[in-house]
């Protein structure tokens, strides 16, 4: 389900109603947000609630161990909810649960005997039950701290197991394929597999992962209620494109009673829904026509490298950069006032990353969750700024060619990261640092408008399908630019799209404030609403496309 | 307190009145919305027809035309009698708003260019009956045929094929497939005519109809949601009596061989012409199944559009009709396919 869809608009009321009703009854209204959770995701595509459930399961009671608990009566509660979650999985196909006009054409009985994946996976599971419960009692007996850390390990390796198998298997498979190929010229027999990358895979594995972290840190008490921590896990605003959240944010507001929240906070939040519909539907999608124009036929190897205008492909590489922001910034505005209704409260994931003027800036302001989760589970326990220039300049690489990872399985996405790790290297090396309070307020300027350049390029290497976009993108933008007819059109075409995104960010800027509108006068806001409202009405794309971070 | 309350009171009833002011100003600005009133009202056998003697205009930002209806509701500036006095060749026009010509004036129609051309050849008076209405589908045009365009004693009947009429065939129920025999449905299919009617009696109406961008634009997508509703539901309608999604076309093949097989028992040729989907700029896709097309040796434009891509034949800014450059080239290929035939 995603939240441009009028079946979400439908499914925000029910829920929301239901758990202002149950708002006295912590448990209640926690299990309404599983619920509820797992509907959204499972109204896409319900296999793979199983991992999420695996995910879950695991993390509660490795949490607990890690926690320092030796007896984990609680546990319990990690294996009911997994068979439960599998034999829910074997009577499958939930679609129709879902999709109540689609006709049962076999009986329940014949649904469930045919399920031969369904059998595999409780086969599978109760194997591992079984394996699991002879290790056990001898893992118990380990000293606290070695336990500690053996349960951590295993919660990691779990999480990244999922990962790693749904997400990057057929990417590794593939590329061993091609090593040998070049390197010893023989091609091994076809070994990737058709694998269908669940949604979200990437934000709540790492949700999971840092909650587990957090404990053996002693910076978070483990959960002690399965319920709460499942509906920490799935939470359905974030669930699928983040933030991703952390244990010491988001657990505390599912155990205390929450209050409905008050005008300000309606404000807020009706505010960021508007505001992320308007970056998605308005300036992402009609910004992703004009890159697809301009993209497609390079995607496709059509387009010889003299044909194309350089100043096309440089407004090509702008429109890109909009649209990925207002995509995924978009969902995230949309998440956290969708959260803030529920009395809910969400990290901020965006800070006005295209007025950075430095490497360092850009990452403390984009996709902030993730850029501070690789910082705290990744760059500093590789060493951080510890030991000697080498050792900074290892870390920020192996953290970025990580980060970049992340995103994608695709030797691209590499290089992005590597790209945006040399960035951070360089710029560090020449210890250029734009946040020193007394940097000159002009050559910041300028070095935002030089820096917005680098993130353009890396841009490019995100969003380019193969190595010859890429080389036919640079050649014709320094050796084949002009200001044509076709440029100018396709560039008035993007500012008519966006100019009120400009507008509004210099607003933010200079009030510095995400919210500036809290403030301001009654007649504006009514003005800026209603801006907001007829540009959804008149100006959304047709055809609604999927937020870009869903494949992520 | 008196007053706060007063304020707020006061504040509810402005904010819709400055959000009207609000909303026209934008999209004047910001968006200018193609106004493209339609006079249409309830036909005596069930379905929508153009109000007669009506003349009125079509604003868009790409082109204003004038629209003027005769006594019988067609498209023309001269009343034709069911009897043909004149001994005149005549043509029956059944379509849409593509068939009605939309987006030019009416010696620009490909219908209109087409009787000059096609008069010219024969050396002899031709009329073209211009009996399209916008937003029909194949059903329509069947019905419109049946009850109307047979009383002219048509020589030859141009129906068009449009990439929508499969929707709007299951939108309008007017047929269904029973046992496999097309048999009649619903006895009317009047889509938000009986509001228009009422609402058209008031001056103000038709003042935003013809004027307000932002009556346009709500107008518009209001249409767009009910449709979208009617299709969702006459399609359940379907699944639940048995006949499957692919149902939809054969549905439409049906209705348009009784309509063929009509018109050739009333004696009267019969071309059908699809019109291409516009993808993009110079991309024009067939939507017209290809069997069909055999069967029917109907006539396809794609390869006539493409090669005049460089031209502008759609409007862009508006609902996407023919210039008057695509209707030149419409009507051109329909003379060559009507001489073929």
């Amino acid at each position: 389900m995603i939240f441009t869809s009028f079946d979400f608009l439908i499914f925000l009321v029910v829920v929301f109603a239901g758990y202002w009703t149950l708002q006295k009854h912590i448990v209640y209204r926690n299990l309404l947000v599983l619920l509820a959770s797992y509907f959204f995701y499972g109204y896409w595509d319900p296999r793979f609630l199983f991992l999420i459930a695996i995910s879950t399961s695991i993390d509660f009671y490795c949490g607990q161990i890690i926690g320092g608990r030796k007896q984990v009566g609680s546990g319990w509660y990690s294996v009911f909810f997994l068979i439960a979650s599998a034999i829910l999985f074997l009577i499958l196909p939930l679609e129709q649960l879902v999709s109540p006009f689609v006709q049962l054409d076999s009986s329940l009985l014949e649904t469930i005997l045919s399920n031969t994946l369904g059998w595999q996976v409780l086969t599978g599971l109760v194997i591992c039950l079984l394996v699991v419960s002879r290790i056990l009692p001898f893992l118990k007996r380990l000293p606290i701290n070695q336990r500690r850390k053996c349960f951590l390990i295993i919660s990691i390796v779990s999480n990244l197991s999922i990962l790693g198998f749904f997400k990057y298997f057929n990417f590794f498979a593939q590329s061993l394929i091609d090593v040998s190929n070049v390197l010893f010229g023989f091609t091994p027999s076809d070994i990737t597999l058709n694998i269908i990358l669940p949604v979200g895979i990437s934000f709540y594995t790492f949700q999971t992962i840092s909650y587990s972290v957090d404990i053996y840190r002693k910076e978070l008490k483990p959960s002690k209620n399965f319920i709460e921590f499942a509906a920490f896990v799935s939470f359905f605003p974030q669930l699928v494109a983040g933030p991703i959240e952390r244990g010491k944010n988001l657990l505390p507001q599912f155990q205390k009673r929450l209050y409905f929240p008050d005008k300000n906070e309606l404000a807020d939040a009706v505010w960021l829904i508007f505001w992320g519909f308007f970056k998605k539907l308005v300036i992402a999608d009609n910004a992703a026509k004009i890159v697809n124009e301009i993209f497609g036929p390079l995607d496709s190897g059509m387009s010889s490298v003299a044909s194309i205008d350089g100043g096309v492909l440089l407004i090509g590489v702008y429109a890109f950069a909009i649209q990925i922001y207002c995509d995924f910034s978009g969902y995230t505005d949309i998440a956290r006032g969708v959260a803030k209704l529920f009395g809910i409260n969400l990290m901020v994931n965006f800070n006005l990353p295209y007025f950075a003027a430095d490497p360092s800036s850009f990452w403390r302001r984009w996709h902030i969750s993730l850029s501070s989760w690789l910082r705290d589970y990744l760059y500093i326990p590789l060493g951080g700024n510890r030991g000697g220039s080498f050792f900074i300049y290892r870390n920020l690489t192996i953290t970025m060619l990580l980060g970049g990872l992340w995103h994608g399985a695709s030797w691209n996405f590499v290089l992005w990261g590597a790209f945006h790790g040399l960035l951070l290297s360089v710029y560090r090396a020449f210890n250029i640092d734009t946040e020193t309070p007394n940097y000159p307020k002009l050559k910041r300027v300028l070095m935002t408008i030089l820096f917005f350049q680098f993130t353009c390029f890396g841009w490019l290497l995100f969003r380019a399908q193969n190595l010859d976009t890429i080389e036919h993108f640079v050649v014709n933008i320094f050796t084949n630019f002009s200001l044509s007819d076709e440029t100018l059109n396709y560039a008035s075409r993007l500012l008519y799209y966006c100019w009120f995104l400009f507008v509004f960010q210099f607003y933010q800027l200079f009030k510095n404030n995400l919210l500036p509108l809290k403030n301001a006068s009654l007649f504006i806001k009514v003005n800026v609403y209603f801006f907001i409202i007829m540009g959804l009405i008149a100006l959304s794309a047709k055809g609604g496309k999927e937020f870009i971070y869903f494949a992520f | 307190m008196h007053s706060k309350k007063i304020k707020i009171v006061l504040l509810l009833l402005l904010l819709p009145i400055w959000f009207v002011f609000f909303g026209e100003a934008y999209l004047r600005l910001i968006k200018p919305q193609p106004i493209l009133p339609r006079y249409i009202m309830s036909g005596d056998f069930g379905i929508r027809v153009n109000i007669p003697s009506v003349e009125y205009e079509h604003k868009t930002p790409d082109y204003t035309v004038t629209l003027k209806t005769n006594n019988k509701g067609l498209r023309a500036n001269n009343e034709i009698p069911y009897d043909n006095n004149n001994k005149a060749y005549r043509v029956v026009l059944l379509g849409d708003s593509f068939g009605m010509g939309y987006g030019v004036n009416l010696e620009d129609t490909f219908s209109e260019k087409y009787r000059v051309q096609l008069e010219l050849i024969l050396k002899r008076p031709v009329e073209l009956i211009n009996l399209a209405v916008s937003g029909f589908g194949t059903a329509e045009q069947l019905l419109m045929f049946e009850n109307e365009g047979v009383r002219y004693k048509p020589d030859l009947v141009i129906s068009t094929w449009h990439d929508t009429d499969p929707e709007e065939n299951i939108r309008s129920k007017l047929f269904k497939l029973e046992n496999g025999e097309l048999v009649r449905d619903a006895k009317a299919y009047l889509p938000g005519v009986k509001q228009r009617e009422f609402l058209f009696k008031y001056p103000l109406f038709r003042y935003l109809a013809e004027n307000s961008h932002l009556y346009n634009l709500l107008r518009g997508r209001a249409a767009s949601w009910v449709k979208r509703l009617l299709l969702f539901r006459n399609k359940q309608s379907l699944q639940s009596t048995g006949s499957n999604t692919s149902g939809d076309s054969e549905l439409t093949s049906q209705i348009l061989s009784r309509l063929n097989s009509e018109i050739k028992d009333s004696g009267a040729k019969h071309i059908i012409m699809s019109i291409p989907e516009k993808k993009s700029r110079g991309s024009y896709i067939e939507t017209m199944p290809i069997e069909l097309i055999e069967k029917y040796n109907a006539l396809t434009l794609t390869q006539t559009l493409s090669e005049n891509s460089e031209q502008l034949l759609y409007w862009e800014l508006s609902h996407g009709h023919f210039t008057p450059y695509g209707c030149n080239l419409v009507a051109g290929a329909l003379l060559t396919h009507t001489l073929a035939e």
